[in-house]
């Protein structure tokens, strides 16, 4: 039961992102209706889901019931619940600014794309799987470039065309990351890859080391932190107003995978600095 | 063998594709991304070791390769295809809305030297303020 409320913030959004890219064009203000009812649902659930006791242990959700290093996992505990809370708060308040000011009438398909983008969001906040992370990150950034081009504009098209391209190179990056680390430790879910790393051959420590630095420089350039944030102004500015309140959830999932990678890598990393200064 | 001459390959797309997207017109840039996608994702393709006459699966053969990372870069590339055809819309959409394919929206040396360049540039700063 409650491994199902925690699907359901995930599965919900895309399949009601699916319906409204049907119903966008000939009926705006039924897709007002569903994406308003649709984000006051999530936002239930959330709130529900943080309050009640679900979270005092992780719940684990494997997918098509494919055992934990196999299969992909979603975890859910406190810090992924208080990160649903806060998007789907987040957007409800965004999605009502949007509509008092019809901002979402200045172009096609605002509601699909924001639900695809509360999607990426809600489920790179529960994924336990690296290269899942990886997919739900391509998925939010997909939507979060229809949603900062929506309206158009000059200003807008060459703040988002700096957007997509920094953030392509930084999915390249990523991707070189998750790809060693799956070649020295034979995992990507991240619980695995924590009890795995103990026993990494002292040879291939450095290249576990430098795959967990270029996944932090990823999630950096993500987060925008300060050498990394060039792509932010140029976003941030130009943006529609409840989108670039949405898009203040979007780079906290960089910070949110710092979080959750650093206390399993740490040992590794300040382990390796000491065998190095010897 | 094999193997040298597979990471020479990702080797010269990977510096190929960073060279690319550091140039100043959209056209390369694209390219640039698309190499770089091709190059990782031959990495990761080689991240499950490289093997010949080896099905992905178990039992066909007395030696099988990993059929994950095959499985990922699969994803990876529909993915990245994706991603490149957006980003080649979207660098349509800037070359006719800014007026030419520079990835700031204008070259900068006119914009500082001529008054004309400086008045008709669309990105100058006094516009953007």
């Amino acid at each position: 039961m409650t491994g199902m409320a925690v699907a359901f913030t995930v599965l919900f959004p895309i399949l009601l992102a699916g319906v409204l890219a049907g119903v966008d064009r000939r009926f705006p203000d039924a897709a007002r209706i569903i994406n308003l009812t649709g984000t006051v649902l999530l936002f239930a659930v959330t709130l529900i889901l943080l309050i009640s006791p679900v979270g005092n242990t992780p719940v684990v959700i494997e997918l098509g019931n494919w055992p934990a290093p196999f299969g992909i996992v979603w975890v859910f505990d406190r810090l992924s619940g208080l990160m649903l809370l806060l998007t789907s708060s987040v957007a409800l308040m965004a999605l009502l600014y949007a509509i008092k000011t019809e901002e979402d009438k200045r172009g096609p398909h605002f509601h699909a794309l924001f639900q695809a983008q509360l999607f990426g969001l809600n489920g790179a906040f529960l994924t336990g799987d690296l290269f899942n992370l990886f997919v739900f990150l391509e998925v939010l950034l997909l939507a979060s470039y229809g949603l900062l081009l929506h309206g158009g504009g000059k200003f807008r098209t060459r703040g988002g065309l700096h957007y997509v391209i920094i953030n392509l190179v930084g999915s390249t990056l990523f991707l070189f990351a998750v790809g060693t680390l799956y070649g020295v430790m034979g995992t990507l879910n991240i619980a695995d890859l924590a009890l795995k790393l103990p026993d990494v051959p002292a040879d291939r420590v450095p290249l576990v080391v430098t795959a967990f630095f270029l996944l932090f420089t990823v999630f950096l350039i993500k987060a925008a932190a300060f050498p990394l944030y060039l792509w932010l102004p140029g976003a941030y500015a130009f943006a529609p107003v409840p989108i670039a309140a949405l898009f203040a959830i979007m780079t906290k999932v960089g910070l949110y995978s710092i979080l959750r990678l650093i206390r399993l890598f740490s040992p590794t990393i300040t382990s390796d600095r000491s065998t190095a200064a010897i | 063998m094999i193997e040298l001459a597979f990471s020479a390959l990702i080797g010269v797309l990977t510096a190929t594709g960073i060279y690319l997207v550091l140039r100043a017109q959209t056209f390369p840039v694209v390219l640039g991304v698309t190499l770089l996608s091709y190059g990782v994702n031959l990495f990761f393709f080689a991240m499950g070791r490289l093997h010949t006459d080896a099905p992905a699966v178990i039992g066909q053969a007395t030696q099988h390769a990993d059929p994950l990372p095959q499985a990922l870069v699969l994803t990876a590339i529909v993915i990245a295809f994706a991603m490149t055809a957006f980003v080649i819309v979207l660098a349509l959409r800037a070359r006719m809305e800014l007026g030419n394919d520079h990835v700031d929206g204008s070259p900068i040396i006119p914009d500082i030297n001529t008054e004309s360049g400086h008045n008709h540039s669309p990105t100058s700063k006094d516009n953007q303020a």
